[in-house]
């Protein structure tokens, strides 16, 4: 019985990045496609709102819509504390604190529970939030 | 249920335990991040349908009204004709969004990129609260939904995360207090053996 325990426990780590996108387009890529789009690590396809992806152009510019991948991704990492949140991605990390009005000096971007409610409530299908076993 | 495993009191149980109660914390932690964020989520969508629900009551009162007084001065033909017309022209696009692993189904509404003039300003009006209308009740369907699947999805992880506060984790903690307790008295009784044995053998050297 406790065999099938540690089987459990391990595949509820295994499971919960599981929402996790195969490859991740930039975001000029997906506004060029009719209905935006992205396939799932569990074979879903998870569909993207346009006015999100304007939203996120209005902030990047231009120049950045090449290099930012979407979805975003926020990881909750216990090393961080509980409630806080990183985004490793450079790209990303610079737009978010534009749209959060928060100080960004460069490199990872930790930001905490307000930030990521607020933030899921803007860009609800281009960020995702990863859970890292710390 | 009991408060210990079911273990043989060998070391390497003892290793294998802690181990086991190292993954178990670890699983703990995780899903209770996993249930604050899907809450947070819950409670925005709760309050996105709370809002959307009392703008398309309002709405559709508005709607309701000015249709009968358009049904009554211009008569049927008209009246239906424009309304149709805001149905077939609009396109719905139905695929899943997926919060956090909670599949829920989505809508999008496109709008038509051209919309025919109406030479009665009443009846244009009209058509455009249809839309938006018809737009509100799709949010509203698709909020509700993504509601029932969190909420689903919250049980899920709330039974989850209850099981191993309350009972994995306190069970395999006492295990492994028994079993160190049980290492420890074997020690001492190893001991005191050790003890009398060296007595016996002074003794017998004594003689």
């Amino acid at each position: 019985m406790e065999d099938y325990l540690e089987k459990a426990l391990r595949d509820e780590l295994r499971i919960i990045n599981r929402h996790l996108p195969y490859r991740r387009p930039s975001l000029r890529e997906l506004m060029s496609m009719d209905i935006p789009y992205i396939v799932l690590r569990d074979g879903t396809t998870h569909l993207i709102e346009r006015e999100e992806l304007e939203l996120l152009y209005r902030y990047a510019g231009d120049e950045a819509a090449d290099k930012l991948r979407i979805p975003v991704i926020i990881e909750i990492n216990p090393g961080y504390g509980e409630g806080a949140a990183v985004i490793r991605d450079h790209v990303a990390a610079a737009i978010i604190s534009k749209i959060l009005g928060i100080e960004y000096s460069g490199g990872e971007l930790i930001i905490y529970m307000p930030h990521i409610t607020m933030l899921r409530r803007l860009l609800r299908t281009t960020t995702t939030i990863i859970f890292m076993p710390g | 249920m009991s408060s210990l495993l079911r273990v043989r009191p060998t070391k390497i149980e003892l290793i294998r335990l802690r181990k086991r109660l190292q993954l178990a914390r670890k699983v703990h932690r995780i899903l209770r991040e996993r249930l604050t964020i899907l809450v947070n989520e819950f409670l925005v969508k709760i309050r996105e349908a709370y809002a959307l629900r009392r703008e398309v009551s309002e709405n559709l009162v508005n709607v309701y009204s000015r249709a009968f007084l358009l049904y009554s001065v211009y008569g049927e033909n008209i009246t239906r004709y424009y309304s149709s017309a805001t149905r077939e022209k609009l396109r719905a696009i139905v695929g899943l969004e997926n919060i956090m692993g909670v599949k829920t189904t989505t809508v999008r509404l496109e709008k038509p990129e051209y919309v025919e003039e109406t030479l009665i300003r009443d009846l244009g009006v009209f058509r455009e609260e249809a839309i938006n209308i018809i737009r509100n009740i799709i949010e509203l369907g698709k909020t509700e939904k993504a509601i029932d699947s969190l909420g689903k999805e919250i049980l899920r992880t709330k039974r989850k995360v209850n099981a191993l506060e309350y009972t994995l984790i306190p069970q395999i903690w006492n295990t492994i207090r028994y079993l160190r307790m049980k290492f420890e008295e074997r020690e001492r009784e190893e001991k005191a053996r050790l003890k009398r044995v060296k007595a016996l053998l002074e003794r017998r050297r004594g003689r």
